[in-house]
């Protein structure tokens, strides 16, 4: 019998139900117990699963509604976020196609900026030497030598990232919905008053 | 036979907590003691398991009050009595009762005799 009260202990532990009030049922329940030979005997069928059982008695005392409240809040943002997870996937698996695709970019202009040094002229009229300086950085070059250039793009590195955008809020969204109907399975199975 | 169980199950959802009302009237009964009670009445399909639960919904709304006395060498034990709510509650229920039963009696009624 013990044994079965510290179940549901552990439950109501787990669910956050305050110790006072976790004592009071518990004491509630041991006294009870103490009547039958087994807790067969005095909660029928419920005496084999303590979890259930314990839950659905904290839910119907208005403990557990403000962490219910909290995980449906949860699980309603987790679901938002997945479904605009595959969304953004399922638009870049299907936008980012091989034949029309074009990326522009912007790079140094090649024909300002040839090689990473240049030679120039230095000393008297007389007496010249060529000299090998450091090309500017066109960083550094007013205004900036860059040009806005269009590349061939096949598409295949969107559309991988897309599909496994897809494939991962898809799955997080099934793993969700596992994860709410459990729980809200195990919360109705007790708040019936009824074998049904 | 599942599904007669299933049925009588369906019809008692909407009033057990009228019947608990109604044993508890007759005196103060602990959770088990409402079982055993309700057993005796009749209603063997009730859940021991969901009684307690019941009991504190009937709680939270306020229709049952509560004390403790001591039990024969045990932890002492929670005895539950309607309140005043409770009742009215159990008043207007069983009015509620006999109107629906009386309205469905003369449906199957006429049912039977055709």
């Amino acid at each position: 019998m013990s044994e079965f009260i510290e179940q549901c202990r552990r439950e109501w532990k787990r669910l956050g139900v305050p110790s006072g009030v976790a004592d009071e049922m518990a004491a509630e329940l041991s006294a009870d117990l103490n009547e039958g030979a087994s807790p067969e005997d005095v909660l029928g069928r419920d005496a084999a699963d303590a979890r259930s059982f314990a839950a659905a008695w904290a839910a119907e005392r208005g403990i557990v509604s403000r962490r219910t409240n909290a995980i449906r809040i949860g699980v309603l943002a987790t679901v938002t976020a997945l479904v605009g997870i595959v969304i953004a996937g399922a638009l870049l698996a299907l936008l980012a196609s091989p034949q029309n695709g074009t990326r522009l970019s912007i790079q140094p202009d090649p024909e300002v900026i040839t090689s990473s040094s240049q030679r120039v002229w230095v000393g008297s009229p007389t007496s010249l030497t060529i000299v090998a300086v450091p090309a500017p950085s066109p960083s550094t070059i007013d205004p900036p030598l860059y040009r806005l250039t269009t590349q061939s793009d096949t598409g295949t590195d969107q559309r991988t990232e897309g599909f496994v955008l897809l494939i991962l809020g898809a799955t997080g969204l099934v793993l969700v919905t596992l994860f709410w109907a459990a729980s809200g399975r195990r919360m109705r199975s007790h708040v019936i008053a009824l074998d049904g | 036979m599942a599904q007669d169980e299933a049925r009588r199950t369906q019809l008692l959802r909407g009033v057990l907590d009228l019947c608990v009302l109604a044993v508890m009237a007759d005196g103060p009964v602990y959770g088990y003691e409402l079982t055993t009670r309700l057993r005796a009445r009749g209603l063997s399909t009730v859940s021991e398991g969901s009684v307690y639960p019941l009991l504190a919904r009937l709680e939270r709304e306020g229709l049952v009050e509560t004390y403790r006395e001591a039990s024969n060498g045990g932890p002492p034990r929670k005895y539950y009595r309607p309140s005043t709510a409770g009742r009215r509650a159990l008043r207007a229920g069983i009015d509620e009762w006999q109107a629906t039963r009386d309205a469905l009696d003369a449906v199957l009624r006429a049912e039977v005799t055709t």
